[in-house]
């Protein structure tokens, strides 16, 4: 996710992304887990969106 | 190593107290294992057990099989799904009813333990029926069934691995790590050494053991696969909590073999997440989620 894209968001969903970046973090460099890292954000934030309405 | 063995060895042992298989749920078996036995031998047998009885005519009613007319005996529903899936359906409904919650323990949070294992399960199935691999019922119940050494830790060791949950969230360690560092041998151990003790299936037995290093399995390697990437899914999903917040690697041999790309796996989430609905029926009601 770009700096651009994160600038937009809510409270709420930085930390859902921080969050998810911490439970990665072991992994940092391996392409795989970064896109799973991405995959789990992208889904996240649609399933916060999908709860709050 | 020598050192890990004998303490893993030592805590097998301490282990001595733990529940069988109930004889009415053997006496099915041995229906089942039978090749002379009609579906009438066995619904007369599952009747032994009432609430197993009542559980398996709601899991075959449930939208995860979506049949549309109500099964409303024993007998129809081995006919309909054959004495594999009623075999399987027995052993799975009853490791859940002797084992979920942990007889009340609260080393782990349980009903996120239990939708964590039920998402593993779906992805898993999911997965192998997008990639038209292996038996998906067979999976669905490998990925529900592949952390159950955690439980058995939890209830039969409860003060060793109370220390080791611990020592996984202060370290940021997965717990498969810490439960090396601190008992010798890991819950896939614990949970292998159940699974012969109860006799079950063994591409069961082999997902269990093998669903942190499917590269070990020799025989069932695409089940422990895909049960491998399920549990993977399930985090990425974060749906449910086996107990630690760290995301394990996926073993590139695995994921290779099964010929899968993040694209992939992100196209079937909306599957996943239909299935995953439906298949609320294998838990157990209270553990819903």
């Amino acid at each position: 996710m770009t700096g651009e894209a994160k600038a937009g968001l809510t409270e709420r969903e930085r930390e859902l992304i921080q969050k998810v970046e911490k439970r990665f973090a072991r992994h940092e460099g391996d392409q795989l887990m970064m896109a799973l890292k991405e995959i789990s954000i992208r889904y996240l934030l649609r399933r916060l969106k999908d709860e709050d309405g | 190593m020598a050192s890990q063995k004998k303490r893993y060895n030592e805590l097998i042992r301490r282990m001595k107290d733990l529940p069988s298989l109930p004889e009415a749920v053997v006496a099915i078996l041995d229906v089942l294992e039978n090749p002379l036995s009609t579906a009438r031998d066995l619904s007369e047998a599952l009747h032994q057990d009432q609430s197993l009885a009542a559980r398996i005519l709601r899991i075959v009613n449930s939208a995860y099989y979506g049949f549309p007319r109500e099964v409303d005996t024993l007998t129809k529903a081995v006919t309909i799904l054959g004495y594999t899936s009623i075999r399987n359906l027995i052993l799975v409904t009853k490791t859940f009813d002797m084992l979920h919650r942990g007889a009340g323990d609260k080393t782990l949070d349980w009903k996120l333990f239990w939708k964590h294992a039920l998402a593993c399960g779906v992805a898993a199935q999911t997965i192998a029926i997008r990639l038209r691999l292996g038996s998906a019922e067979e999976v669905l119940l490998a990925g529900l069934l592949h952390d159950i050494g955690k439980v058995i830790l939890a209830t039969h060791l409860h003060a060793e691995y109370v220390e080791t949950v611990r020592h996984a969230r202060e370290q940021g360690l997965l717990l498969f790590e810490a439960e090396t560092e601190l008992l010798g041998a890991t819950h896939a151990d614990f949970g292998r050494w159940l699974a012969d003790a109860w006799n079950l299936p063994h591409n069961l037995a082999e997902a269990i053991t093998y669903h942190h290093d499917p590269t070990q399995s020799k025989t069932f390697f695409v089940c422990a696969s895909l049960v491998h990437v399920g549990d993977i899914m399930a985090r990425t999903l974060e749906l449910g909590n086996g107990g630690d917040d760290q995301m394990p690697a996926v073993n590139t041999q695995a994921w290779s073999a099964l010929h899968l790309t993040p694209d992939l796996l992100e196209g079937m989430i909306e599957e996943f997440e239909g299935r995953f609905e439906k298949a609320q029926a294998f838990l157990p009601e209270e553990e819903i989620c």
